[in-house]
């Protein structure tokens, strides 16, 4: 077989999730209505924290303004909600059937997860950033480089949460420990990937710590590109932190499907 | 001819049932449980970050804050406990199970309050009761202070019963409810969080006279701090909350009628 | 007997709302909808009496729900008046959802997750029902029913045929003597759906309750149902009993030929050869132009014939039939 017939199959299902996802575009729509409104309560929370206390900012106001609306835009990166299809599939138990086609099942599963994340936060970033900067003082980049290190940087996000999401549909296969991961790891990547909370503005050796896991590259990092916060040197280390995350993640989540799937032949599903 | 169960005590057997349906999925339910008190005190966590950084928010302290979030965190999660039915009602409606329940002589305001009754909300509830019970310790706490915390907690509680009481109603009239909806109510809770006084106008405006939020929270926490002690207007503030509920179980009356003469 | 259900003059329409396409059209739609009626009953009016056992059935869409929604009281029509059991039900809807019982075959209204005992002592509080009356009840549909071996297990553990049992058993609890059954038979295999047949036969004769059966099996129209309505684009298509039914578009009769060996056949006058398989032959003919044995001895006469069987057309075909034309 050629590289590219054995590639073909992923792409066409990526094709087509992308295109089913873009479906969804009333609900893009009322999404970023939805974050709009969270934006301008979260910039007026900041905004009255910034006040009380602007010599300890590690970021201007307006910084931190378009910081906030950078996460709003790229909410949808976050791996929080398991993939409805994939759950039912499991429940039902024809997940086996899965197992009998003659594709890799991580591979469609990570195709899917990652058009169920890229669709969305396109859809949804862009109407978002424009009507931000034009009503509500989100900043353009400041130059040509940190936008197009942005573009890389959310790209590269894209396909780290693809990982964790996928990782998360696996985790459905092991009954128990599912329930927890889907609850447990959405809640520590609102923290530790600066949806919450501007990295920059936690305690250093925390902040140290954070920057570390894989979290971060889900938006703070891109965040701070687009900002200006990170130099030309910083942003390709922190692209290898993200590749090489992504990497880890992806052989774990081949890993447990192997193991899942060994299991499931033994027991019969 | 009066029933010989009251309407109250099937209440409770209704949400009986439903925690021992949950107590069939112990490990299920302690996880998510668990989920439940991470997410919202890491997003506390959060917030006492940012006052570790920046000192105070619009001369609020920390403690004064973490009143706040205590008394709307654990209002939120006892109304979801225990209106979660309401939450859900669209799923109800598109299931058909909204009929199985006009079936049955009972009210169904109390039948989908008690349709599904989830325990897991507890770790929610924890989590905001413990960040209320640190705030109490360490702000002036007298016995009457806690009264008015406990009047605060009700209203706000109902004041979201009351918010998710209307979401449903809507559903009523539109099959599908837009996420937008949700802004009234996760909004409401962070909203509601911090001093009501660094918003713009229409967002303070819409938590006073729309949502009586500011009534149950903000504004009784203000009299008492500004004042140094409980005073009889904050603990009657609250009161708001139970009238905004009162409220909008009447116009879910109306949604009812408009229900079954228009049917789905 | 005495009349139980009086319908009259029924109607009720439906607004449909036209859904918008695109972004703008979805946003639009929550502000401005636009709207098609569709009438779901036009003219429905009947007379049941205590004790009857009625099947109503219909096509897909026809208004068999509809009605049967307005009958128990969740929906309210646009104009017509309902005497249920000397009540109208959307009117005093608590009180008379109190004397009726429905069961809806696709779904079940006992808790999942709980031991059937647990769902019927629910369903025991939610109807008021005296303890007392509630454990001789309960004990008589259990003996009935045969549920003595899964009265302690959970619900989503039971077959589909023990759980429509338990389902039928769950709405008697509080002795309705009027009962709807909605497709109770659906998705039932042969035995099951023979058990629960021969059950809501026994209630009605035993019970006295009154049954109003909607159902796509035919099977269970014959085996149940003393008296068939049938509907159709919101109008009552007929009304009566089963064997009249058929005998009002059914004067047609069918006759299998069996020949011996694969020799040439031609069908006598006024016949139609509906269908040949080998050395079988299928006839239709209309019984008062061409009498049976007449028909029978022209066949023997010419033709070396085997065997020979004349039966009526099945119900489906006077059901579709009916369907179809619109008029008996």
């Amino acid at each position: 077989m050629t590289p590219v017939s054995a590639v073909r199959p992923y792409l066409t299902l990526l094709v087509a999730r992308c295109r089913q996802e873009t479906q969804y575009r009333a609900a893009a729509l009322f999404g970023m209505a939805t974050q709009l409104f969270w934006g301008l309560v979260r910039i007026a929370i900041f905004t009255a924290f910034l006040k009380a206390g602007a010599n300890r900012s590690s970021m201007s106001l307006p910084q931190t303004v378009t910081y906030i609306w950078l996460v709003q835009g790229m909410i949808r990166v976050m791996p929080w909600s398991v993939d409805a299809d994939i759950r039912n599939l499991v429940r039902e138990g024809t997940v086996v059937y899965e197992l009998l086609r003659p594709i890799d099942l991580y591979a469609s599963w990570y195709m899917r997860a990652f058009a169920r994340h890229a669709i969305p936060t396109v859809m949804r970033a862009i109407p978002l950033f424009a009507a931000a900067v034009l009503l509500f003082h989100m900043q353009m980049p400041r130059t040509v480089t940190d936008g197009a290190l942005f573009v890389v940087a959310v790209v590269l996000a894209l396909l780290l949460a693809a990982a964790m999401s996928t990782l998360i549909s696996i985790s459905l296969l092991f009954t128990l420990s599912g329930d927890g991961i889907q609850r447990i790891l959405p809640a520590i990547a609102n923290f530790a990937s600066g949806l919450l909370i501007p990295l920059s503005f936690l305690p250093t050796t925390l902040r140290h710590i954070l920057r570390v896991l894989p979290f971060c590259d889900l938006i703070d990092t891109p965040a701070r590109l687009y900002i200006g916060q990170l130099g030309a040197l910083e942003a390709v280390a922190a692209f290898a932190q993200t590749v090489i995350w992504t990497a880890a993640l992806a052989l774990l989540g081949r890993f447990l499907v192997l193991r899942a799937s060994k299991r499931m032949v033994v027991h019969g599903g | 001819m009066k029933p010989a169960t009251s309407g109250r005590s099937v209440y409770v057997r209704l949400v009986m049932a439903c925690l021992r349906s949950q107590m069939q999925y112990r490990a299920s339910f302690l996880m998510m449980a668990f989920g439940q008190f991470l997410v919202t005190g890491l997003e506390f966590a959060a917030i006492a970050a940012l006052f570790y950084r920046f000192g105070s928010i619009h001369g609020w302290k920390i403690y004064q804050v973490a009143f706040l979030c205590g008394v709307v965190g654990s209002g939120y999660a006892l109304a979801e406990g225990l209106c979660r039915g309401f939450d859900q009602f669209s799923a109800i409606i598109r299931r058909g199970d909204f009929d199985r329940l006009l079936l049955r002589p009972r009210s169904t305001v109390m039948q989908v309050a008690a349709f599904e009754v989830q325990l897991m909300r507890i770790g929610r509830f924890l989590q905001a009761a413990f960040v209320l019970a640190w705030a109490l310790m360490h702000l002036h706490t007298e016995p009457c202070t806690l009264m008015v915390a406990a009047a605060m907690v009700i209203g706000t509680m109902c004041t979201f019963c009351g918010l998710f009481v209307l979401q449903a109603t809507l559903t009523f009239f539109t099959v599908e409810t837009p996420e937008i909806v949700n802004v009234v109510t996760y909004g409401g809770v962070e909203t509601a969080s911090f001093p009501l006084s660094i918003y713009p106008g229409w967002l303070r405006f819409t938590f006073t006279w729309l949502v009586p939020l500011a009534s149950t929270a903000y504004l009784p926490a203000r009299m008492i701090f500004r004042a140094g002690h409980a005073t009889l207007p904050a603990l009657f503030a609250p009161v708001f909350g139970l009238l905004f509920l009162m409220t909008s179980l009447l116009i879910w009356r109306m949604g009812e009628r408009h229900y079954s003469s228009t049917g789905t | 007997m005495t009349s139980q259900i009086e319908v009259s003059n029924l109607a009720k329409s439906f607004r449909v709302a036209k859904r918008a396409t695109g972004v703008m059209g979805a946003f639009g739609s929550l502000l401005k909808r636009e709207y098609a009626t569709r009438a779901a009953l036009r003219d429905v009016s009947f007379t049941l009496n205590a004790g009857e056992l009625v099947g109503y059935i219909g096509p897909n869409g026809a208004g068999k729900s509809t009605t049967v929604k307005i009958l128990s009281g969740i929906l309210v029509p646009d104009s017509g008046t309902v005497q249920a059991l000397g009540m109208c039900p959307w009117k005093q809807r608590t009180q008379y959802v109190q004397r009726i019982g429905v069961v809806f075959g696709q779904r079940t209204q006992m808790w999942w997750d709980l031991p059937v005992i647990d769902s019927f002592c629910l369903l025991r509080d939610i109807y008021s029902v005296p303890e007392a009356q509630f454990r001789r009840r309960c004990g008589e549909l259990t003996d009935q029913m045969n549920l003595g071996a899964f009265l302690n297990t959970p619900v989503r553990q039971l077959s589909l045929g023990e759980r429509m049992r338990c389902d039928l058993a769950a709405a008697l609890l509080h002795s309705p003597g009027v009962l709807f059954l909605d497709e109770p038979t659906i998705g039932l295999d042969a035995v099951s759906k023979l058990a629960l047949r021969q059950l809501v036969k026994s209630l009605n004769v035993e019970h006295g309750v009154t049954v109003i059966l909607t159902t796509h099996d035919m099977d269970d129209i014959e085996a149940l149902c003393s008296r068939v309505i049938v509907i159709g684009d919101g109008e009552i298509l007929s009304d009566g009993p089963l064997t009249e039914l058929r005998h009002s578009i059914a004067r047609e009769r069918w006759l299998t030929i069996e020949l011996e060996g694969n020799q040439l056949f031609s069908p006598p006058t006024n016949t139609t050869i509906m269908r040949r398989e080998g050395n079988q032959v299928w006839l239709r003919y209309d019984p008062v132009i061409t009498p049976t044995p007449l028909l029978i001895s022209a066949i023997a006469a010419t033709n070396n014939v085997r065997d020979l069987l004349v039966q009526e057309p099945p119900i489906e075909e006077i059901i579709a039939h009916i369907y179809q034309n619109g008029q008996p």
